[in-house]
């Protein structure tokens, strides 16, 4: 017995012994490329579309929608109810024979649509939300109809409806709802000759095969019928006078997204304002403000020109059957008449602007021959077109770069980051790398040495010839432990100076390659 | 580690018998006894390398900083081509002593065994050891010749039936070998030129590598199956043992992924897109692309077979010579000879000491204990009893065998 316990001590004791208790590491000094990348124009310049010239050289072709115009504006449809409260005439009780028609009830009904004069409209989404309340001791059919209307297989909308039998102390109720999605009105009325009007039926018959049923002028039936949530498609008559008024508005104006400081100057651009009205009624619109906000700089600068306050006349669009042609109107801004310039090189983020809208402003010139299709309205569009020469004075592009790096799976102590340039740009470039803080502010900088050199160029300014630059960047180990253990983001910020020639042309082929070396004394541990 | 070695050493010097290299004595039973059943167990985990000391070892395998004069020193023992290996296997066995399922072979009895083996080699050069160890910086402007080196981590279990003689002088068993996990990495050339200032890394590659199931690795995982056999017999007037164990194969084929590939890459950095835009996945999927293609195909591999010859004990000598000879193949193992001298201390104790060149180590000495009474056989040997005691040992092992007869 005794051996026995001592060999299962001996054997668990050995296997105990094997068990780990840290992580077998050791130190290695690598010295290894990490990453390449090729940065060209378009890597530059955030978002915004680049256009290409005859000669290769690049135009910053962008187009900043301004607020979107609500096409409530234009005019709303509101819920509409409709009553029909139904008592018989009768002073003694009458018999009513099985499938007998005791209501007909034909009724013209009016859209309230202020001043506008609707012929015809086409429904994107509504429904009717009906109520039936039955005194009737005996199932009935309710058949509601709508005159001059085509729904998507292109019948007259009519819906039919049972209704359980009731009393006159216990009614039958029922409720439901009627989608009228895709229903096209005639709004003319019976006649043909009104407007925002449409002509309806209630018919209620006892049930054909039920039995016979007794009633007398105390018993009634009660119908509440609305039209709830229409939304128009389409709509052809007189829109009416309305106005709108949006903003200010802060829109995000990305094209100098990730320029963050720097001055430029501009050679020659070419920005309006283009206004298309796709609406089948003459339009007014008012620019009150443009204001271009740097918010890194917190400066901000107006659009000064004689449209800013001032009425644009939109000609009404012409409906082509398939297509809209819409009125254009055009506002050019130029350094002559405006302070364009100024907007521009201000480097802004954001465009504040307020908008001012009228429909009709002349009244129904058109007879009522007005058309308004609902999803393409009112477009103002606020277009760059800025070919990239120009002269950068420390223009900074920033980006913050997340290096995902934990103490516990960062193995680096130490390293020594050389970055390998090719550039093909006609400019400098500086290199900074910044340490952030668990906010996101600027808490320290890595020490770079070196310049990325501009490309050699010609007389006139274009790049011959690359020139290769090392950069290197030191991140010691106090650094490293605070990457490690602080914030792993670093902000990757590159200056930029074109060299001394004014005006830089910038060409599509230009680029710049970055080969990323590190030398870094790193830990291999595993467990 | 010396906490290791003190139980090594307690173990061998309290235990209570004595155990040849292998199991040599089983004809000492009684004869005035018969027993109908025989259970037996078996255990043997060892390491060692070709140049890797002890002391690095146990970091290696247990935990612990690998300091820069470690490195050195091992460096200094490092050949051109050198080797490591680990094994760990055990097992257990049920005997049928007196009946037989085949009535016309009224001598063989049936047996039924588990086994579970698992053995992770390596051979690999001198500039192989210095680039894990040491980093690539120490090869700027020159190229580290990484081939033929090969990795390979086996582990399986084996489910065995068999037959045996009754005088236990010929043995032979087919087993169920259930695959638990298969990591193969052959490379006949790999050569990393570091270009000066690590602008470049050049690497010329001939490779292959075949993974079984990454997500199905543990016990009975049955990751790969085939089939194996062991056999054993006495022969030239049974003075020698020979014993094959593993012979056979195993499919891998859930999920299991190859590469076999010949290119030269020019390594520049994983190319990212656009620097003020990219993200920690776009890296690591560019990266991915770096590494050799693998392929979702099945291999079929051959299980590591060990082949021993041993000299028998002669039972009317207290003393005797003892020698012999194992193999493994598949496995990046050295042939192993040993040789030693064994000595009948009692009616129940036999106590051995041997020499042993080969395996995964160089020269080394083991001892070892051996037990035998009416019913119960057992041993515990240190087969690198040397290397439990100085750091300069390369390699460290043990093996036990219990029986018990009823």
């Amino acid at each position: 017995m005794m051996k026995k316990a001592l060999f299962i001590f001996v054997v668990l004791s050995i296997l105990f012994s094997c068990k780990r208790d840290e992580d077998t590491r050791w130190d290695v000094e690598i010295l290894s490329p990490v990453v390449k990348t090729r940065l060209t124009i378009d890597d530059l310049v955030g978002d915004s579309i680049l256009s290409i010239n005859p000669d290769n050289s690049v135009t910053l072709d962008y187009t900043f929608g301004l607020s979107p115009i609500d096409e409530d504006f234009f005019f709303e449809v509101p819920d509409t109810v409709l009553k029909l409260d139904y008592g018989f005439p009768f002073l003694s009780p009458v018999s009513l024979a099985p499938g007998f028609q005791f209501i007909s009830d034909p009724a013209e009904n009016e859209f309230n649509l202020n001043d506008a004069k609707i012929e015809y409209m086409e429904i994107e989404s509504g429904k009717i939300e009906y109520k039936i309340t039955s005194e009737i001791p005996e199932k009935t059919f309710y058949t509601y109809t709508i005159f001059k209307t085509n729904d998507r297989s292109g019948n007259v909308f009519r819906k039919t409806i049972s209704v359980p039998a009731g009393t006159r102390t216990n009614p039958s109720i029922t409720v439901g709802s009627l989608n009228l999605d895709g229903v096209s009105f005639d709004l003319t009325g019976s006649t043909g000759t009104k407007f925002n009007t449409f002509e309806s039926e209630v018919l209620v018959n006892v049930d054909p095969a039920g039995n016979s049923v007794t009633v007398s002028n105390l018993d009634s039936v009660f119908i509440e019928n609305k039209l709830i949530g229409i939304k128009p498609k389409y709509a052809r008559g007189y829109l009416g006078q309305s106005s709108f008024s949006e903003g200010p508005t802060n829109n995000k104006f990305t094209v100098f997204d990730q320029i963050k400081g720097g001055t430029i100057d501009i050679d020659s651009l070419e920005i309006f304002t283009e206004v298309k009205n796709y609406v089948g009624a003459e339009a007014q619109l008012k620019l009150n403000q443009l204001i271009s906000v740097n918010s890194q700089t917190g400066n901000s600068v107006a659009l000064s020109h004689t449209s800013i306050g001032n009425w644009i006349n939109l000609n009404r669009g012409t409906d082509l059957g398939t297509s809209i042609f819409p009125g254009k109107t055009r506002v050019d801004y130029t350094t002559q008449n405006s302070n364009i310039d100024l907007v521009i090189e201000n480097l802004s983020d954001e465009m504040v602007t307020q908008v001012e809208t009228r429909l009709n402003p002349l009244g129904n010139i058109s007879s009522g021959n007005d058309f308004l299709y609902f999803d393409q309205v009112v477009e103002a569009d606020f277009h760059i077109k800025l070919p990239l020469r120009l002269v950068a004075n420390n223009l900074k592009f920033q980006q913050k770069i997340d290096l995902g790096i934990q103490e516990e799976t960062n193995p680096v102590y130490d390293a020594l980051i050389s970055i390998y340039a090719e550039n093909g740009f006609p400019f400098d470039a500086e290199v900074q790398l910044f340490l952030l803080d668990e906010w996101g502010g600027f808490y320290d900088s890595l020490v770079v040495t070196g310049l990325i050199n501009s490309a050699n160029t010609d007389a006139l300014n274009k790049v011959t010839t690359p020139v290769n630059s090392v950069v290197k960047i030191a991140v010691p180990e106090n650094k490293m432990n605070f990457l490690n253990t602080k914030n792993s983001e670093v902000m990757l910020q590159i200056v930029f100076n074109t060299n001394s020639l004014p005006h830089t042309t910038i060409y599509r082929d230009y680029y710049l390659d970055l080969k990323l070396v590190t030398d870094m004394n790193a830990e291999i541990k595993y467990r | 580690m010396i906490k290791t070695n003190l139980l090594f050493l307690a173990f061998c010097l309290v235990n209570l018998s004595s155990y040849s290299q292998e199991d040599t004595v089983s004809n000492e039973t009684k004869p005035e006894w018969k027993p109908s059943y025989k259970i037996e167990a078996n255990f043997e985990a060892n390491f060692g390398s070709t140049d890797l000391n002890n002391e690095f070892i146990n970091v290696l395998l247990f935990g612990g900083q690998i300091t820069p004069e470690l490195k050195d020193k091992v460096l200094n023992r490092t050949n051109k081509r050198n080797r490591f290996g680990v094994e760990l296997n055990y097992g257990a066995r049920f005997t049928e002593l007196t009946d037989t399922l085949f009535p016309k072979f009224p001598e063989y009895k049936y047996y039924i065994g588990f086994g579970s083996f698992t053995n992770l080699s390596s051979s690999y050069t001198k500039d192989l050891y210095e680039l894990v160890f040491y980093g690539n910086k120490r090869f700027e402007n020159e190229t580290a010749r990484l081939g033929k080196s090969n990795f390979t981590s086996y582990r399986f279990e084996k489910i065995t039936f068999g037959l045996t003689k009754s005088d236990e002088t010929r043995s032979l068993g087919v087993s169920l070998i259930i695959g638990d996990q298969f990591s193969g990495f052959d490379f006949n050339q790999a050569d990393l030129f570091t270009h000066i200032d690590g602008t470049h890394l050049t690497i010329d590659y001939d490779g292959k590598i075949r993974l079984s199931d990454a997500q199905r690795r543990g016990f009975m995982a049955f990751s790969g199956a085939g089939i194996g056999f062991d056999f054993e017999t006495l022969f030239y007037k049974k003075m020698f043992r020979a014993k094959v164990t593993n012979l056979g194969v195993a499919f891998w084929k859930r999920n299991a992924t190859y590469s076999n590939s010949n290119n030269q890459i020019v390594f520049e950095g994983v190319e990212i897109n656009n620097v003020f835009s990219t993200s920690e996945e776009e890296f690591l999927n560019n990266a991915e692309e770096l590494l050799p293609e693998m392929k979702d195909r099945g291999f079929v591999t051959l299980l590591p077979t060990i082949v021993e010859i041993d000299r028998t004990m002669n039972p009317e000598q207290k003393t005797q010579p003892i020698y012999g000879f194992r193999y493994k193949f598949f496995s990046n193992y050295l042939p192993q000879f040993y040789g030693g001298i064994q000595h009948q201390v009692s009616d129940n104790f036999l106590v051995i000491s041997d020499l042993t060149w080969g395996g995964y180590s160089g020269l080394r000495l083991g001892i070892g204990a051996y037990y035998q009474s009416n019913n119960i056989r057992a041993g515990i040997q240190a087969t690198n009893f040397s290397g439990m005691f100085f750091n300069n040992g390369n390699g460290n092992g043990v093996s036990a065998f219990g029986a018990f007869l009823f």
